[in-house]
């Protein structure tokens, strides 16, 4: 997996927690992955980030932008479990 | 049976099968017994008289619900199942893919003396050293392999000195071990072993015929070069005890059916305490044996279990001798403690028990996925990506998902608390992560193996020796 995170700070202070941004890209391989079963945790998911979905060789590429800050240290976990359960599904 | 009802008020967990002209029951924590046809009813429609002596048994088994002692049922399932709060314990380190050796059946993708870019750097190295540190594991067992690691010498030399520096920090339980056909061993690497505390396997296939039948040396007689310096190794063990036993593992092809006895006597006469008679896996070079799985399996478990009453024997005659793979299945059935052996478990120990760390850098579930090489296995590279991102990665979440035993068919076999799959092995054979694991190549194995044991266990003196061969007293 690919996590990268990064955190623009603006330099007024209050609008610090409205401008970060968090930044993340999840690899899926597709002999284990599904599209079908990707599309379906985004829909699921689609109120707590923002999703796009790239093909890079062997691997799904998803690209998780504007992630609700409460939900930033689990969104990558939950996001693959849920995709998994697609899967096996 | 579908006369008779589960009384679920009376009855613990358990699961079942016909065993002869009686019923094998176990339960989760691998507790068994054997039953007539009529106790078996008994229990099952929680009708045994609370007086009887079978009901007690039965209940001190945790098979009774009736006052059932959940707290030490609890304690003994957590223990069984300890390997899931530890991390990532073993490390294989491939510093080559270069080897000497020709071996028929090689699963490791080995690459002539003369490959170039095939050795592990020192940029690599010191990542993996690195990467190896943040498991969170108190116990740490770094394994050379190869190719043959000893081509690779000095990273081998660099890893273990930026282990046990990194390790005077970390004060992890640090367990460095290195698989060698040990003929490039010298008196320089033998004292540098000794001096660093590490602990080597070697690899014997039997008799000289056989041995070079299987394992075809360049520069020669791979048995010679291998057993002078076993010779060696076993002299300075005797006369300095403190020393690691050098231990070695002996792969089955197809040419050593013919070969139970010669194979254990070869290991007797080198002085090994024991041997793991252990099946091809058809990985790699190996998979040109698969004429059909099913001979493979029928040939195997022939050969066996003529080897495994020819142990027996011997121990019967006083001389301890055990067989690996049987004793960690018995460590299963007679112990409460899981012995962690990663292909038996539930889920198996890929990335979470294990981690493989190509020369490349690559790092991948486990041993046999590398043989494989395919992409699904990779986790990704140690020069990118750190342990969190590794162990967290898609790919080893679905290789965890595809050997949990209670998400498949498995789940309703009574063999289940002493059994495993392994993914990588359904994807060769089956193109699959998923496929069901009832009745393939491996189940077929377990079974067979499974109920030899237990057929043994029925007899008290052969009880006694499988014990023995587990440290158990009583």
């Amino acid at each position: 997996m690919e996590g990268r995170l990064f955190r623009a700070f603006h330099p007024l202070g209050k609008e610090v927690q409205k401008k970060i941004k968090i930044f993340m890209t999840i690899s899926f391989n597709k002999n284990i992955y599904s599209l079908k079963a990707i599309k379906k945790t985004i829909q699921a998911y689609k109120n707590l980030a923002k999703f796009k979905v790239a093909e890079k060789g062997s691997y799904f590429k998803i690209e998780l932008t504007d992630i609700k800050k409460e939900i930033e240290t689990i969104i990558e976990d939950e996001f693959c479990n849920y995709v998994l359960s697609q899967v096996k599904e | 049976m579908d006369k008779i009802k589960l009384n679920k008020k009376k009855v613990g967990f358990v699961r079942y099968k016909k065993f002869g002209d009686e019923y094998f029951i176990t339960n989760e924590i691998g507790r068994y017994f054997f039953l007539k046809p009529n106790d078996f009813n008994k229990f099952i429609e929680g009708k045994l008289d609370k007086k009887d002596k079978l009901y007690k048994e039965l209940q001190k088994k945790f098979f009774i619900k009736d006052d059932l002692n959940s707290e030490d049922l609890i304690d003994i399932y957590q223990q069984r199942n300890a390997f899931l709060f530890h991390g990532t314990s073993l490390h294989i380190v491939v510093a080559t893919l270069r080897c000497n050796y020709n071996c028929i059946y090689c699963q490791a993708s080995s690459r002539n003396l003369k490959a170039k870019g095939f050795d592990m750097s020192k940029k690599t190295a010191q990542a993996v050293v690195e990467t190896i540190f943040q498991s969170p594991n108190p116990n740490i067992t770094i394994e050379f392999q190869g190719g043959e690691p000893l081509v690779n010498w000095p990273t081998i030399k660099f890893i273990v000195e930026a282990a046990e520096k990194k390790n005077k920090k970390a004060k992890k339980k640090l367990f460095i071990s290195l698989v060698t056909n040990l003929s490039l061993m010298d008196s320089e690497k033998y004292d540098y072993i000794v001096k660093h505390h590490i602990s080597v396997c070697t690899s014997l296939d039997g008799p000289e015929k056989l041995h070079n039948l299987n394992r075809p040396f360049v520069n020669g007689n791979s048995y010679q070069a291998t057993t002078s310096w076993i010779k060696k190794f076993k002299e300075k063990e005797k006369k300095d005890r403190s020393l690691y036993r050098l231990s070695a593992l002996v792969t089955i092809s197809k040419f050593s059916y013919k070969y139970p006895k010669e194979i254990v006597d070869e290991y007797l006469k080198w002085g090994f305490r024991g041997i793991h008679l252990r099946p091809l896996s058809f990985l790699g070079l190996s998979n040109k044996f698969k004429d059909s799985i099913d001979q493979s399996v029928k040939e195997f478990l022939e050969f066996w279990r003529k080897s495994m009453d020819y142990i027996i024997d011997i121990n019967l005659k006083g001389r301890f001798f055990w067989e690996r793979g049987s004793a960690i299945m018995l460590k299963k059935i007679l112990g409460d403690i899981d012995p962690n052996f990663l292909d038996l478990r539930s889920p198996c120990g890929a990335g979470i028990g294990q981690m493989l760390y190509n020369y490349d850098g690559k790092v991948y579930t486990c041993d046999e996925a590398r043989m494989l090489g395919e992409d699904i296995f990779v986790l990704g590279n140690v020069l990118k990506n750190n342990y969190k991102q590794l162990i967290s990665h898609p790919n080893l979440r679905a290789v965890c998902q595809a050997s949990i035993l209670e998400n498949s068919p498995c789940d309703y076999c009574a063999y289940k608390p002493y059994c495993g799959v392994c993914p990588v092995s359904n994807y060769a054979l089956y193109g699959d992560l998923f496929a069901p694991n009832a009745n393939n190549y491996r189940c077929q194995l377990s079974i067979g193996m499974l109920d030899y044991l237990f057929k043994k266990l029925q007899n008290d003196k052969i009880k006694t020796i499988f014990k023995k061969w587990l440290g158990i007293k009583k």
